[in-house]
């Protein structure tokens, strides 16, 4: 008799995301994956203009403006017929750099490596051990003892909040879940702690050329508002070759160190864990000077269950309703496609979830880090093919037995897993964070050369268009119809919709429900495995609220006149 | 973002949290509003609207060796619109951390001293009516209205005792709450 297994809502994300599983002699047989959020963007926007578009759309989202607003902009030079110039070029790939540095790092960090981290753990760490550890590994040595002392004196206190709420206690085949040991616990939440501070950083070089983060102001159809002078640029240059040496030296480090105590989460028993559909979609992001999507730094491709490589085709991308809470059924087109909300009860055999279920050629496709990494490695993108190497070399010396001799075939297995999903992704920050610096340089070298126009009219007010980029999260994709300069028709794909989205009209599941089915779980009350594989794909979905209370006990101090008597 | 460089020493942020599309849970913003238009601040001081920015804090309260948080309070018993003086080691600490947006000050604060950042805090607010409401709803109720003055005035009077000096604006405008 299957049991059903829920995680609702899934912490740790942006948004509500609800998992429901039936499970069976500890696998999972089915799996239903619902988000909790209407967008509606579509709506707002109508009657409005494309420049004022590009600005609401970044308020979809607080971790991901930017990708909106750029890729709102490039829809609506596409309905103009205008390319933007290379000074706009430059700073809009600079600031997606950025967003992206701030979204990773924030990603591996604070919201997934707690799956595999444990701080509490990192209490019983032997600090000088915590020292050696980290030179063995190459990974970054900052003041363990310190946090050691902190984290103690906070643990005593109650005061380990912000590590409220996770399974430390779960178990996986009856051992328990996190395996690390208490020294790498204690380099890993100490750069858990680094990890928040690079952000920052990287939210900084944002602001710098776009005026604030998030919601950067500086970027419209037609190009960038805004260039930097020599002491700002100086500013991002420097941020840029910090995070760059931190991702090289920390970041990337310590995935390699956590690897090994994981290797379940990648392959067991011979199968691939948490595998989604083998299908993988990238719209590229990046412009090199030829603005052509297949040329980007990170370039556009499908590919499919064969690993055949092709260009996306828009008019291939349908949008099912089926199991959805819109008005309609089957699929459409987003350029015909509706944004008709019709909530009704949350029922998995009916329609369950706010999301829509975009297919590619009758099939769903994963989009994220992996995609792109995996489009890049096979276009031929040196250093990804390097990174790619990298890994695969690190997996044959872990796990030689699998991947001594590991095809193609076996290397976009074992990346598109559980943990695999991680291990590809912290490359692709370094290729980022590398490709920061490269532009930045890049720039001040425009700019002395007298290359860097940010802006070009469009004498043409009407037409319709698609802008295909990427978000940190994977393939976005805006469209609008517009007359004299007033959108008639708006929709948007967003990454998190191919990812979690429901059944198709055929009943074919989505990506993260196709990684669920098969899946083993220990416990049913913590399926820490699922959680894991939900976290891998870094859904997000949007916002609540938050307020202070006392603690219990405490009374607040009563301000009736803080001047006293006068 | 305020610059990270200049030494926090001798330096005051008001940090005034909240989302203004939750009722009274957008005290905050609407008293950093009103603060900049009321009062002449002197230059190390910055008067934030930080909106439900979590973690993304931890720069400004790096920056700054004295901290004033305004932010909306629930759970003190207490009258709606009473304003209260508290410290951040009277806070609850967050039970469950469901999304990034769950994020509370408390949680901002133990990932700054965990970092080894100790800014010293001060914290105003006042107690809410209606912070939950049915559909997105800008503008706060009556009592949390009448007391954006006294919070207001409890963020200047904490600022001046510490030597900061806020002069009210000669040709400040009359207090502007947003659209009830």
């Amino acid at each position: 008799m299957p049991q059903t297994s829920v995680i609702d809502p899934i912490s740790r994300i942006e948004g509500h995301l609800r998992i429901e599983m039936s499970v069976e002699d500890n696998k999972v047989i089915d799996a239903h994956v619902s988000g909790g959020l209407f967008r509606g963007l579509e709506l707002i926007v109508q009657g409005r203009t494309p420049t004022d578009a590009a600005y609401i759309a970044q308020r979809v989202c607080g971790v991901c403006p930017v990708s909106h607003g750029h890729t709102s902009s490039y829809a609506a030079e596409a309905a103009y017929g205008i390319t933007i110039p290379n000074g706009a070029r430059l700073i809009r790939n600079m600031v997606e750099c950025a967003q992206f540095l701030h979204s990773h790092i924030l990603w591996f960090y604070n919201l997934y490596a707690l799956d595999f981290v444990n701080p509490i753990n990192a209490l019983s760490a032997d600090v000088a051990g915590a020292y050696d550890l980290a030179h063995a590994a190459g990974t970054g040595v900052s003041d363990f003892g310190a946090v050691a002392k902190r984290l103690s004196a906070f643990a005593e206190n109650g005061q380990l909040s912000i590590f409220s709420g996770n399974w430390f206690d779960a178990t996986v085949d009856g051992q328990r879940a996190y395996k690390l040991p208490p020294e790498l616990d204690l380099i890993a939440t100490t750069h858990y702690l680094e990890g928040l501070q690079y952000q920052a950083k990287a939210s900084q070089v944002a602001a710098l050329l776009g005026g604030k983060m998030p919601h950067v102001m500086t970027s419209l159809p037609g190009g960038t508002t805004y260039m930097p002078d020599e002491e700002k640029l100086d500013d991002v240059l420097y941020r840029a070759i910090a995070i760059r040496d931190w991702v090289q030296n920390t970041m990337v480090p310590d995935t390699l160190a956590i690897a090994p105590y994981y290797l379940d989460e990648i392959i067991k028993d011979g199968k691939w864990t948490g595998a989604g559909p083998g299908r993988f979609a990238a719209w590229g992001v990046f412009d090199r000077r030829t603005m052509d999507p297949l040329d980007r730094y990170l370039p556009a491709g499908m590919i499919d269950d064969q690993l055949n490589l092709t260009a996306p085709d828009e008019s291939k991308i349908l949008e099912y309703i089926d199991h959805s809470y819109y008005n309609g059924t089957g699929g459409l087109n987003p350029r015909q496609g509706e944004t008709d909300p019709n909530y009704t009860d949350y029922d998995i055999n009916g329609r369950y979830t706010w999301s829509k279920a975009p297919r590619y050629d009758g099939k769903s496709y994963e989009v994220g880090g992996v995609s792109r990494m995996l489009v890049a490695y096979l276009r031929g993108v040196p250093e990804v093919q390097g990174y790619v190497q990298q890994l695969t070399s690190f997996l044959a010396a872990q796990a030689p037995a699998v991947f001594a001799n590991a095809s193609l075939a076996d290397v976009v297995h074992a990346v598109d897993t559980t943990l695999g999903r991680a291990a590809i992704r912290n490359y692709e920050t370094l290729y980022v964070a590398n490709l920061l610096v490269d532009l930045t340089k890049e720039l001040i070298e425009a700019v002395k050369s007298g290359d860097a126009a940010t802006y070009v009219d469009h004498p043409n007010t009407t037409g319709e268009g698609a802008g295909m980029w990427e978000a940190p999260r994977g393939a976005l994709y805006h469209y609008e119809k517009v007359e004299k300069d007033r959108i008639t028709k708006y929709q948007a794909i967003v990454p998190s919709t191919w990812n979690i989205s429901p059944r198709d009209a055929d009943g074919n599941p989505g990506p993260m429900e196709e990684a669920l089915i098969g899946l083993t779980v220990d416990d049913v009350e913590k399926p820490i495995e699922a959680l894991r594989v939900v976290h891998s794909f870094d859904p997000c979905i949007a916002c609540a609220i938050h307020v202070t209370e006392p603690k219990t006990g405490t009374v607040f101090n009563t301000v009736t006149n803080p001047w006293g008597v006068r | 973002m305020a610059s990270t460089d200049a030494s926090p020493e001798g330096r005051a942020a008001v940090v005034c949290i909240g989302n203004v599309l939750m009722r009274d849970e957008g005290l905050g913003p609407l008293v950093a509003r009103s603060l900049l238009e009321t009062y002449d601040f002197p230059g190390t001081v910055d008067v934030l609207d930080a909106g439900t920015m979590g973690m993304s804090l931890l720069p400004d309260l790096q920056s700054h060796g004295f901290v004033v948080l305004v932010d909306a309070v629930d759970g003190t018993g207490q009258e709606p619109g009473t304003v209260f003086t508290y410290t951040p080691d009277e806070m609850a600490p967050n039970a469950i951390m469901h999304s990034l947006h769950d994020m509370r000050f408390t949680d901002v604060l133990a990932a700054c001293r965990l970092m080894g950042i100790e800014p010293e805090a001060q914290c105003v607010g006042a107690q809410v009516l209606d912070m939950d409401p049915e559909d997105f709803s800008i503008g706060l109720t009556p009592p949390l209205e009448k007391a954006v003055p006294l919070v207001m005035a409890t963020v200047v009077k904490i600022l001046s005792d510490r030597g900061f000096t806020c002069i009210t604006r000669r040709d400040g405008r009359p207090l502007q709450t947003i659209g009830l």
